[in-house]
């Protein structure tokens, strides 16, 4: 094996458990270029070498493992439970997330609905004039569109000027006749949008109703902030438990003797 | 007991490899490879096997080493025991192969 190659297996063997390896590094090294010196297939034999220490270090970390578990029962369990318990935590905040985010997409939908019903018999769209500040309203405000994507009316602007969505989102309301999602004109602002398509007898278009997420986001931080003390909590109240029980079991057999 | 549980490939080899005197790892490896030529024994596996062996007291470190890097072992009296009951169990296996019909040559 070249020097490469035993540089590279000296390097892997510190993948091995710490106590293993201080213990039998070395002879594993030794061994290895004992053996290396009477192979002839040289690469034939440094692949099996390190076919070997894979699976070696595989096993003696399970093995070490169990080890511990036996060693330390109560903290396995703790663990286990900690694991558990970040999972409900994780899911927990989930559903609260989903939950707060789609609430934020009221009244915006009903909004839309409104306004499409409107604008399919109305002879003319009444043209509004920006009064509304995206960057800091958390008031509902309507934009429309043509079919091209351009404004026709809106209730709002950023910085004096009204925004427009992607191009694909006006084709996805087109296709399916609406389209619900987040919308970040700037990176300071994000907004809880509803675009709905609507064909009227003079004029067709789309019509966008949103709301700034800025409450929405605060439910939100509260939720990741509840769901992370509380695991953190659970972890706590379980590590205590754990030495305690650790130290009644330890001081059980001394008691008897 | 211990000793009356059939042996692993690998802890039966190097028992073998020990039978007749204390020697370091590569010397084992050498001697069980050529006991079972298809089936060579790793350093990894060996030292891995060695320390399980050292905990179960089937064999100990002799104390004598040319270096750091290279320590003999030798097998105890529980490893010799362990070795003995694995024979006679072979042995057995063999006789009722024997019994069977089974040729060696026949598997080959």
């Amino acid at each position: 094996m070249n020097s490469v190659l035993w540089n590279a297996y000296q390097r892997a063997l510190l993948l091995l458990p710490p106590d293993f390896r201080h213990r039998y590094a070395e002879q594993m090294l030794q061994s290895a270029q004992d053996a290396d010196a009477d192979h002839r297939r040289r690469l034939v034999f440094a692949c099996f070498l390190f076919q070997d220490l894979a699976s070696t270090t595989l096993r003696e970390h399970t093995r070490m493992f169990t080890k511990l578990i036996s060693r330390r029962p109560f903290f396995y369990q703790a663990l286990c439970l900690s694991a558990v318990a970040f999972f409900l935590a994780l899911g927990g905040y989930i559903l609260m997330q989903q939950t707060i985010r789609r609430a934020a997409n009221q009244p915006q939908r009903q909004m839309a609905d409104d306004a499409v019903r409107l604008y399919t018999v109305a002879d003319h769209l009444a043209v509004a004039t920006p009064q509304i500040d995206l960057a800091h309203s958390l008031e509902p405000f309507i934009i429309v569109y043509d079919e091209s994507g351009k404004v026709i009316s809106s209730e709002a602007a950023l910085n004096g000027i009204v925004p427009a969505p992607p191009p694909g989102v006006f084709a996805n309301a087109r296709k399916w006749g609406a389209n619900e999602l987040t919308w970040q004109p700037r990176k300071d602002v994000r907004l809880a949008m509803v675009l709905r398509h609507f064909s009227g007898v003079h004029q067709s278009g789309f019509v966008l109703v949103g709301r700034s997420l800025a409450t929405a986001e605060q439910g939100e931080l509260i939720a990741r902030w509840t769901a992370l003390l509380g695991w953190l909590g659970i972890v706590c109240q379980l590590t205590i438990s754990a030495t305690i029980f650790s130290r009644m079991q330890r001081g059980r057999p001394a008691a008897s003797a | 007991m211990p000793e009356s549980t059939p042996l692993s490939p690998a802890v039966f080899s190097i028992l073998l490899a020990l039978a007749d005197g204390e020697k370091h790892g590569y010397a084992i490896m050498k001697e069980s490879a050529a006991q079972s030529p298809p089936n060579k024994m790793g350093p990894g596996t060996l030292y891995g096997s060695l320390d399980r062996m050292v905990a179960g007291k089937l064999v100990e470190e002799t104390g004598t080493t040319d270096d750091q890097r290279r320590r003999y072992y030798r097998i105890t009296r529980s490893g010799s025991e362990a070795l003995a009951a694995e024979a006679n169990r072979l042995k057995s296996a063999l006789t009722a192969l024997h019994r069977k019909g089974v040729r060696p040559e026949a598997t080959v």
